[in-house]
This record gives structure tokens, C-alpha cells and sequence, in this order.
């Protein structure tokens, strides 16, 4: 059935990739260019390193204000502080 | 909020333990739930996996839904700032023991987000195809017969960036439960058992919604293709008639 041939190929791609076997069913098998294109569409853009070390350091900057707040003895903030930065692999 | 995400964290002061992007560290594959409940004792380490597992996902869904690449780094950053906040009140709903992705909580964040700030903007409809383009896209739809070659080969047609934007345009003007359900399955990577749980609806169900969303993605694409070729067509014969009347002009004047 063309509807489980179909999900059969999209399974197998997410897999195999372009090494996937197309589909015999003839209906699911005019279905594989589109499925080219979505997933070419919907895997682009990546994101800049930029941006996902810039998201990381919000994180860390998040974590780090609430030590800050929190009923934490003032010594062992900035092993805590050391700790999250190591964690995010950030140098903000 | 999360700060027994910081305080558990390696209380030893040594490195915590290594996850990596794909969820694998050297005891084996993790899975998003090991992760999440690894977070949730206050394992920072595994948050961070998670961050690196589905940043650039959580990125291409804001940037699908606000056509603006700097809305989507915000859309997506403030979303994994909300997560780490609910991080602690958070459940998988499938507690059978499969895999459960985060990536459908992650999602309905991220559109909360987007609703919530008014930056959904469609990607624009209007692109520019140049023939072999249209060519190609005609073979990869199956609107030419077999063996009708064309200059470009089916990669470096999906590749290029106006497709990909003309696609794009095609999955937002689909009817929503279509474009969710191609959402999840090419941009989310779930399985249709997750989209199952996620939509409510039967994996049977869910297998007939993305075959006809692919049906109804093809025509949309292939609609778009014949205006952008109507539209060439017709600058084409505006061209020619410019030329035709100033050779004209040129004649009478000369």
C-alpha cells in the first residue's frame, strides 16, 4: 500500500540517507522528489556556531544569576560559578 | 528555579561526565529521558546535551516560522531558557520504555514563543527560478516523462537556497495538521509513533496524514512552480515586445 511504502522510504532515509532503496509501490515512488525537497527545506538553515555559543552563554548567565541569588555560602559561589562554565564550554 | 540543576552538579569539583551531541557517552546511548532525568537530578552536563541536540532544530523551526534569522536565534535561545526553567516540572508522556524525543516540548515552546511575540511571518512566496531550475524541479515532481535529463542533478536542485525557500513557503500554506505532521517528521526526526502521541491520533492515522500531506506538499510546490514560470513567460514576451518597439522607434526615427 502506497501509504506504508511511503513511511517505509522516510524511515529508511532518515537512516541509509540517499542510500535508501526507493520505493517499489509506483504511487509512493512519485513521492520521493517531494520528500527531497522537504527534507532539504526543513534541515535548512543551520544556525551561525555564533548563535549556539551566544544561546549557551544566556544559559550560563541564567545559572550564574540564580547562585548568585541563592542561600549559598559567598565561598563556594565561584567553584559553583567555575562548575557551569565547564559544563556550557563557555568563557563568558 | 534550577538550583538543584547547580548544586548537584559534580559536587566533587571534578569534570562532569562527557554526553555528547547524539546522546552517546562511554557507557552507551542515552536517551533524551536518561537525559532529561539526569538534568533533572541537577546533571547540568546532561542539559547541555540536550542544548546541543536540538539548538539547531528548535533554530530552523523558529526561522520556518519568522522568516528572520535574527527572530529565530532569540525564538530559539529563549526557548531553552524556558525549558531549563520547567525543567524540573517536566514528564514524558510515553512512559513505556521506548525512546521519547524532547524535541515536541521543545517545539510547542518555541511556537508559544513566536504566537506570543507576533514575529510568525510566512516565508515569502515570491522566488526567482532560472530554467534549468524549473527543469529540474518538473523531473523531481514527475511532471516530465523518464529520461527527459536535465542540466542539474536532483542534490544540487534540493541544495539550492531559492528551492529551498519556495519549499519552505509551500509546508507554511498548508493546512496546519499537514505542515505539523511534515514538520515533525523532517525537521523533528520523529518516529511516527512519537507524532502519534504528539498529535493524538492512531500511528495509522498519522501514516495516512503524511502521505497525503506529501500529496498536498507536491501540488502546492508544483503551483508554484507554473506561476513562477507564468511570470517568467511573461516578462520573456514583455522583453520581447520593449525590443520590438524601439527597434521600431529606431527605424521611423532613423
Amino acid at each position: 500500500m502506497s501509504e506504508d511504502a511511503l513511511a517505509d522510504y522516510v524511515d529508511a532515509r532518515s537512516k541509509q540517507g540517499d542510500n535508501a532503496p526507493e520505493p517499489l509501490d509506483e504511487e509512493a515512488r512519485a513521492l520521493v522528489g517531494t520528500v527531497k525537497l522537504a527534507e532539504a527545506a526543513l534541515g535548512t538553515p543551520m544556525p551561525s556556531e555564533e548563535a549556539e555559543r551566544l544561546s549557551r552563554e544566556r544559559l550560563v548567565s541564567q545559572l550564574q544569576e540564580t547562585v548568585a541569588r541563592a542561600p549559598i555560602a559567598e565561598d563556594d559561589k565561584p567553584g559553583i560559578i567555575d562548575r557551569i562554565k565547564r559544563i556550557f564550554k563557555s568563557d563568558g | 528555579m534550577f538550583l538543584s540543576l547547580i548544586l548537584a552538579t559534580s559536587p566533587t569539583g571534578d569534570e562532569p561526565r562527557s554526553y555528547r551531541a547524539d546522546g552517546v557517552d562511554g557507557s552507551g546511548t542515552q536517551t533524551d529521558q536518561m537525559l532529561v532525568r539526569a538534568a533533572q537530578r541537577g546533571d547540568g552536563q546532561a542539559f547541555a546535551a540536550l542544548h546541543a541536540r536540538y539548538y539547531s532544530r528548535i533554530y530552523r523551526l523558529a526561522y520556518l516560522k519568522t522568516n528572520n534569522a535574527a527572530d529565530a536565534e532569540d525564538v530559539a535561545s529563549e526557548t531553552f531558557l524556558r525549558a531549563l526553567a520547567s525543567l524540573p516540572r517536566f514528564d514524558f508522556k510515553a512512559t513505556n520504555g521506548q525512546a521519547a524525543s524532547l524535541y515536541p516540548w521543545l517545539h510547542r515552546i518555541a511556537i508559544n514563543l513566536i504566537v506570543d511575540s507576533c514575529r510568525q511571518r510566512p516565508p515569502s512566496s515570491i522566488v526567482s527560478l532560472d530554467a534549468p531550475l524549473i527543469e529540474g524541479m518538473r523531473d523531481l515532481l514527475g511532471d516530465r516523462l523518464p529520461g527527459a535529463a536535465s542540466a542539474m542533478s536532483p542534490q544540487e536542485i534540493v541544495e539550492r537556497n531559492e528551492i529551498q525557500q519556495l519549499v519552505r513557503s509551500s509546508i507554511a500554506a498548508l493546512p496546519s495538521d499537514h505542515s505539523e505532521v511534515l514538520i515533525y517528521r523532517f525537521l523533528g526526526d520523529l518516529s511516527l509513533k512519537e507524532i502519534s502521541l504528539e498529535m493524538r491520533r492512531s500511528e495509522s492515522a498519522i501514516k495516512s496524514l503524511l502521505h497525503r500531506a506529501t500529496v498536498a506538499l507536491r501540488a502546492e510546490i508544483r503551483r508554484r512552480v507554473d506561476a513562477v514560470e507564468r511570470i517568467d513567460l511573461q516578462s520573456k514576451k514583455s522583453t520581447n515586445n520593449s525590443n520590438e518597439v524601439a527597434q521600431h522607434v529606431g527605424r521611423r526615427s532613423g
